[in-house]
């Protein structure tokens, strides 16, 4: 929910100021894709331009937004979206507080914060708490002990005339020779922004505050502790695609972690806990049949080890057993207003029925470099789950539509995966991998009490003894340089069984007022997802580079009809040009209409939409530091366009001018 | 979960015991008397049945109102007024004197009950007494000097705030139907039994439970628009008493909607409903 725009990345400059002066200015996300690898870690060079995290995220190959507003875009890797992917952020769990997938876990970071995103697709490898789908990580800035500089710094400020957004990043980092802090500052706040044509979009607002902490101790040489804590606030948040708003999201995330070096590997130990609390409410809608208020609330603790061996020159194993805890509640209370019944009491129903969820788990991996141009990465998991309602109240919601919840629901998981790589020559790699992966389903999927979604406008019921979600998952990838052509391209093919989706209940009738009726979650016998990515890329007398990316996905249920929330063909052209402290970018975003929707998620099919987005920064002196000022238009032709995953066909912004300064000290 | 259920358990445990230990002596003697069964019943009040040798005092589960009343007819002995009579018989005839006419009211006639050893009966007032004077008429059996008499008590009965009595006309027989909400009284989110008493006015003086009529309900929740599922229909099971079940999705005002119908389908009555709000 919260992160969404224009996350600056200011405080990536924590971490050392060198890189500052390495870092060019025109490139807002530096991508270092290590395609080869298949988990993929996007370093964000701290950058002049400050983005948002859902800009960040949508650097990365393979994912794309569902865009419900202007805040908190829930990010779908290669059509995998909610409880198939697992999302983390420096290795900790953390669930949304939303019932209605409002506040996905990147909404609760800041990108200036960030110093790189880990995707793991479908090799498991490499993340805490991989899902069906994968894990996208998040790791945080961690400021440098003994840095070059004792005080460093820097600021950054930025300008959106669209929706007359401000982002404003601080940070600082203290470093000093056996301990280090640093203070990573966040604020935005946008105005309802413009659609392309000139349609103001209502209730496309947000304001928020994140504030990061990191510290490191050096307890000896060989030991480090840090503390870390995130504070996030969002106000006042807009879901246009939806009919009601947010008037807070926070999350408060706490972390200690120890870290031993050994001769040979590393020993991490982590305990967390992070509160997460989203009030969703319709007061600022001046027109509804009812009023509503649907706060949620998210609790997670845990704790996990992870032991690094070379155990020799061939074999690199990470062993991680990993615990955690969460408690999800929700409820809805609902104002009646008839005139014939001015003392009617509010009504009220439970939506998440305070289910506490534990889960223990131990990951096994071995990179096992059997020589020169031979690689095995071997990864396997096993996970334990539990769920158990908590409240009696919604047993007995539970029990009235014929579950029940009075048991636990517990889940054994296996995931484990088999990668080859092999370096044909020095310019040309090549991988296969083959993974089976399992997943328990959300507290949505298994306890959910008519959670109505608008996008297809139906009551969700979630099925305490839903079956696990299963999935085989394959993938081959090429990456070669030709001369000065670097190519890597990627095909994959995920088949599953048991796929958790909602299906019409033509017995239950909708409560929501408007809502269409009630889908309660089923196991569809199989489904399967396809893909593939390619990535040109080339340099021209230094100075400029090209990159083309493309990416295709499809998806398919039992009967061949198409999967909902995958998205169409997209091209991305990346133009980059710079000389000396100057630089200049064009980006050309192409996207395919989807004509194969799932009515039946409420979808439709998207006309297809491009755009051109322009910037120019220059970087120079000012008071003998570091500095730069750059100007950016997206969506330079107006375009009135939305993306197919978008909820309603809520449109987009159209062109806005971005200005932004930065400065480090 | 379980482990820290269990934990904290053997934790609690072992502090009590310790607690317990410490505070060995100066515990109370346990108090063995029991309570009287009739303290939890709310006393409506009594009058001495002479000709029995008797008093009899009348307890309710609440405040007597318009609906399915559960009475509890404690008999005591004239001479020694703590000594409880079970040896007895009784029957009851409540009523109603408008002034210008006089009528009963559906009833459950007393019999012995095991907790209380008071006489459990029913009395569905089909009116509250701003209409008239109840009266509470009961013939007393003392079996033990095998003695009569009868008990006369005034009552006052009230109309709740949301009703637990509709009567209508029967669409079949021109007959006027008295339909009582047994169950439920304290309603809570989700399944809830649904029990509905069904009597005929025959005369003044009769109202016989109807034993053989179909009833559908319909729950809704008028603010929302919205029903609910899984709810059953009453049936009959004895004394003109149907039950079934309704489900509340959600708290709040509900409306059950209901029809009612003969053996052969015909249509009674339908559009008739409850109100209730938890």
């Amino acid at each position: 929910m919260k992160c969404r725009k224009h996350i600056t990345l200011l405080l990536g400059v924590l971490l050392c100021s060198q890189l500052f002066g390495q870092s060019s200015l025109q490139d807002t996300v530096h991508l270092q894709e290590f395609d080869i690898v298949h988990s993929k870690r996007v370093s964000l060079n701290t950058a002049t331009s400050p983005k948002r995290i859902d800009e960040t995220l949508t650097k990365i190959t393979g994912v794309t937004l569902i865009k419900r507003g202007n805040y908190a875009a829930e990010p779908v890797f290669r059509g995998l979206n909610g409880g198939q992917m697992s999302l983390t952020i420096d290795g900790m769990r953390i669930f949304s507080a939303c019932t209605d997938k409002m506040d996905p876990v990147s909404s609760y970071v800041a990108s200036n914060n960030l110093a790189s995103i880990e995707i793991s697709g479908n090799d498991n490898a490499a993340s805490m708490g991989s899902s069906i789908g994968g894990a996208i990580n998040f790791n945080t800035k961690q400021p440098q002990v003994n840095a070059p500089e004792k005080f460093s710094g820097n600021f950054n400020q930025s300008y959106n005339s669209n929706a007359n957004g401000l982002n404003s990043n601080l940070a600082f980092i203290l470093s000093d020779s056996n301990w280090a802090i640093g203070i990573n500052s966040n604020y935005q706040n946008f105005q309802n922004y413009t659609a392309g044509g000139g349609k103001k979009i209502q209730y496309t607002q947000f304001e928020k505050v994140n504030i990061a902490i990191n510290t490191t101790f050096m307890l000896s040489a060989k030991e480090t502790l840090k503390a870390q804590f995130i504070y996030d606030d969002a106000h006042n948040v807009g879901y246009a695609a939806l009919p009601m708003d947010v008037s807070f999201a926070g999350g408060r995330i706490y972390a200690l972690s120890y870290k031993r070096y050994l001769t040979n590997g590393s020993l991490t130990l982590k305990a967390y806990g992070n509160n997460i609390t989203h009030i969703m409410d319709d007061s600022k809608r001046p027109d509804v049949p009812i009023r509503m208020d649907m706060p949620g609330k998210s609790n997670t603790y845990g704790m996990f080890a992870q032991m690094e061996f070379h155990a020799n020159k061939k074999h690199h194993l990470i062993i991680t057993p990993d615990y955690y805890f969460n408690q999800s509640f929700a409820d809805m209370t609902m104002y009646p207003n008839s005139a014939d019944r001015p003392d009617e009491p509010t009504m009220y129903m439970i939506t998440w029925p305070d289910v506490y969820r534990h889960s223990a788990s131990v990951d096994f991996a071995d990179h096992f470099q059997i020589n020169d141009s031979n690689q095995l990465h071997i990864n396997a998991k096993y996970e334990y789950v539990t769920s158990m309602v908590q409240s009696e109240f919604g047993k007995k919601q539970l029990h009235s539509l014929g579950f029940d919840a009075t048991t636990p629901s517990t889940y054994h998981l296996t995931t484990a995966s088999l990668k080859y790589l092999r370096t044909i020559n020095h310019k040309i790699n090549a991988y296969g991998s083959l993974g089976y992966a399992e997943r328990q389903p959300t507290v949505s999927e298994g306890f959910g009490y008519y959670l109505f979604n608008s996008q297809d406008a139906f009551d969700y019921i979630g099925v305490p003894d839903l079956k696990k979600e299963r999935a085989v998952k394959m993938e081959l990838g090429l990456s070669a340089e030709i001369k000065s052509i670097y190519v890597n391209g990627s095909v994959f093919h995920y088949q599953f069984a048991d796929y958790v989706l909602g299906i019409v209940n033509s017995d239950l009738d909708g409560m929501t007022i408007g809502s269409k009726g009630v889908k309660v979650y089923e196991n569809l016998p199989s489904a399967s997802i396809s893909g593939i990515e390619l990535t040109l890329k080339t340099s021209l007398f230094h100075e400029i580079e090209l990159k083309n990316v493309s990416t295709y996905t499809y998806g398919i249920d039992n009967q061949g009809a198409p999967l909902p929330l995958i998205p169409p063909f997209r091209n991305v052209s990346q133009f980059r040009y710079r000389i000396n402290k100057f630089a200049l970018r064009a980006d050309v975003i192409l996207v395919a209409s989807q004509n194969e929707f799932n009515a039946y998620a409420g979808e439709e099919s998207t006309p297809s939409y491009g755009l051109l987005n322009v910037g120019a920064s220059k970087q120079f002196s000012l008071l003998k530091q570091n500095a730069s000022f750059g100007l950016s238009a997206d969506n330079i032709f107006d375009s009135y366009y939305w993306d197919h995953m978008d909820w309603n066909s809520i449109p987009r912004p159209g062109i806005s001018i971005n200005a932004m300064f930065m400065m480090q000290f | 979960m379980k482990l820290n259920k269990q934990l904290l358990f053997s934790l609690m445990a072992a502090i009590a015991i310790v607690f317990s230990s410490c505070k060995k002596d100066e515990n109370p003697p346990q108090n063995t008397t029991p309570d009287n069964p009739l303290d939890e019943l709310i006393y409506i009040g009594e009058t001495s049945v002479v000709g029995a040798g008797t008093i009899v005092k009348l307890y309710a589960q609440e405040e007597l109102f318009v609906g399915y009343n559960h009475l509890y007819f404690a008999i005591y002995d004239s001479a020694n007024p703590a000594q409880q009579i079970t040896d007895a018989h009784i029957e009851i005839t409540p009523m109603m004197d408008m002034g210008m006419m006089q009528h009963t009211c559906p009833v459950e006639q007393p019999e012995l009950d095991a907790i209380t050893s008071a006489f459990k009966g029913v009395s569905v007032f089909i009116m509250p007494s701003t209409a008239g004077q109840w009266t509470m008429n009961a013939i007393v059996h003392n079996h033990a000097n095998m003695k009569m008499g009868i008990a006369s008590l005034p009552l006052t009965v009230v109309e709740k705030a949301e009703s637990q009595l509709i009567s209508f006309v029967s669409e079949v027989d021109s007959a006027k139907i008295f339909v009582t909400r047994i169950e439920p009284q304290s309603p809570e989110i989700g399944l809830n039994p649904y029990v509905l008493g069904v009597y005929k006015k025959e005369s003044m003086m009769s109202f016989p439970a109807v034993t053989d009529i179909n009833i559908s309900i319909t729950p809704e929740m008028p603010s929302m628009g919205h029903g609910s599922p899984n709810n059953v229909n009453p049936v009959h099971t004895e004394n003109g008493i149907y039950e079934g079940q309704v489900n509340f999705t959600m708290t709040g005002y509900w409306v059950v909607n209901m029809d009612f119908f003969t053996a052969s389908n015909d249509t009674i009555k339908t559009g008739q409903q409850f109100e209730i709000t938890f």
